[in-house]
Parts: structure tokens; C-alpha cells; sequence
């Protein structure tokens, strides 16, 4: 017995190429915001380590507006 | 059908019955690194990572008398919290956390130079304010405040 993903993405690249190129939009719109987060993750262990704290509520709140906003390109992406 | 291709053709219907990923599949596992970059920096902002001289740091003695140019070691505050003092050529106290802050070697005490020196990676401090002069570390040393009294030295805080 086979089975079939009720989504293939080649039918959606073939039948719906605005869908597709939607999501490929987003995808790369969340890698670039994961690249930043990295940095982000990365300057406040930094300015932990420094005891600048003030830095790292900073840079907690940038994390989490990036991650609301991966969040919110995901859930508002289109469905096939 | 002999055994090798009963085993190929085993493994050709396992691929073909594997889901597909589609795109909004890596949206998701995406979005889900994202979460966890967030939880990541939560618990870097919670404190999860110690520092020098968290907790409390009540007054110790930690030298009875030390000449210009030479260095002694110690804790501070706690045991697992070495540190170095060095007094200078025109007689003031001063003393660092001797952990690397780049890969947490022990800094040394180099009187020839003058310096503070990370022999693993060439790191490089300033005696007089902690600071990186050359090498990899990405912060100054911790520096620990030291009090000179008729008893002897006494390290009496730390500033990061």
C-alpha cells in the first residue's frame, strides 16, 4: 500500500504558483529573522556575562517581537 | 524473487510511503527555531549562566602583605571563584577574577610584561583596569574591589 501526502508540494509549485512563491517568501523571510535572533542570542550571553543587563531585557524583547512576527508569517500563510 | 531485491524493493516502498514535506511544513519547523531562539534568550536573561561574583560577597581576607610587582592568588567569593591580585610598582592593590573571558583558562600574573596573559590563546589584559589590550577574550576581567587594612588585604566586592 502507498501513501499520498494530501499536499504535494510539486502540484502546488505546478497548479499554484502564486501559493508557492508565497511560501517561499516567508521561508526566507523566517531564515532571515532566525539569522538575527542568532546574533541576538549570541550579544546577550555577551552583555550577560558583562553585566549589562539592561542590554539583555533589550535584546529579550527583540527576540520575542521576531519570533510574534515568524510566528504570524506562518500562521497567515496560504493553505492549499 | 530472490533476497536482494526483496530488500530493494522493501526500501523503495518505504520511500515512496514517506510524507512529503511541504513548504509550510519548513515554515513551521522554522518558526519552531525561532521559539526556541526566544526560550534561549529567556534563559540566558533568567540567570542561568553564573557569573563572577553572583551571590552574596561579604568582606574576606585573602593576603597578609604582598610587595610592588608581586602577585598572590585566591577565591572570591565563593571557591570555585579564583582570582588574582597584583600590587603595582607604585603600590595600589589591585585584583581580577583569573578566569579567561574568552575560553575560561587562568590568567597569569607576567611581570616582565606588565600584563595579565591567557597562555592558551595569547589573551592579553591591562593590570590596571582589566581590560582587553590583544587576543581573542570578548569582555574585560570581573574586577574585585580589595580593601588594605592593619590585618592584611581584604576583597570586598566585585564589579563585572
Amino acid at each position: 500500500m502507498t501513501h499520498r501526502s494530501p499536499i504535494d508540494p510539486r502540484e502546488v509549485s505546478r497548479d499554484h504558483p502564486d501559493i508557492a512563491a508565497s511560501l517561499n517568501a516567508r521561508i526566507g523571510i523566517v531564515a532571515v529573522i532566525i539569522v538575527c535572533q542568532l546574533w541576538a542570542l549570541t550579544a546577550a550571553l555577551d552583555a550577560w556575562l558583562g553585566g549589562d543587563v539592561g542590554a539583555v531585557w533589550w535584546l529579550l524583547v527583540f527576540q520575542a517581537a521576531a519570533f510574534v512576527s515568524a510566528l504570524l508569517l506562518w500562521i497567515a500563510s496560504p493553505r492549499s | 524473487m530472490n533476497e536482494e531485491t526483496h530488500a530493494r524493493r522493501k526500501l523503495l516502498d518505504r520511500i515512496r510511503e514517506d510524507r512529503l514535506v511541504t513548504r509550510r511544513d519548513y515554515l513551521r519547523m522554522l518558526v519552531t527555531v525561532s521559539g526556541g531562539l526566544l526560550a534561549g534568550t529567556a534563559a540566558v536573561a533568567s540567570g542561568i549562566f553564573r557569573r563572577h561574583g553572583d551571590g552574596p560577597a561579604p568582606a574576606k581576607k585573602v593576603a597578609d602583605a604582598v610587595a610592588p610587582g608581586e602577585s598572590f592568588t585566591f577565591s572570591y567569593p565563593g571557591e570555585d571563584d579564583p582570582a588574582i591580585g597584583v600590587r603595582l610598582a607604585d603600590g595600589s592593590l589591585v585584583a581580577y577574577s583569573s578566569v579567561c573571558t574568552h575560553l575560561a583558562c587562568a590568567v597569569l600574573w607576567i611581570k616582565d610584561s606588565g600584563n595579565l596573559e591567557c597562555p592558551c590563546h595569547d589573551g592579553v589584559f591591562d593590570v590596571g583596569s582589566g581590560e582587553v589590550l590583544a587576543g581573542p577574550p570578548p569582555r574585560p576581567l570581573p574586577r574585585i574591589r580589595l580593601d588594605e587594612r592593619s590585618d592584611g588585604i581584604y576583597a570586598t566586592g566585585v564589579t563585572l
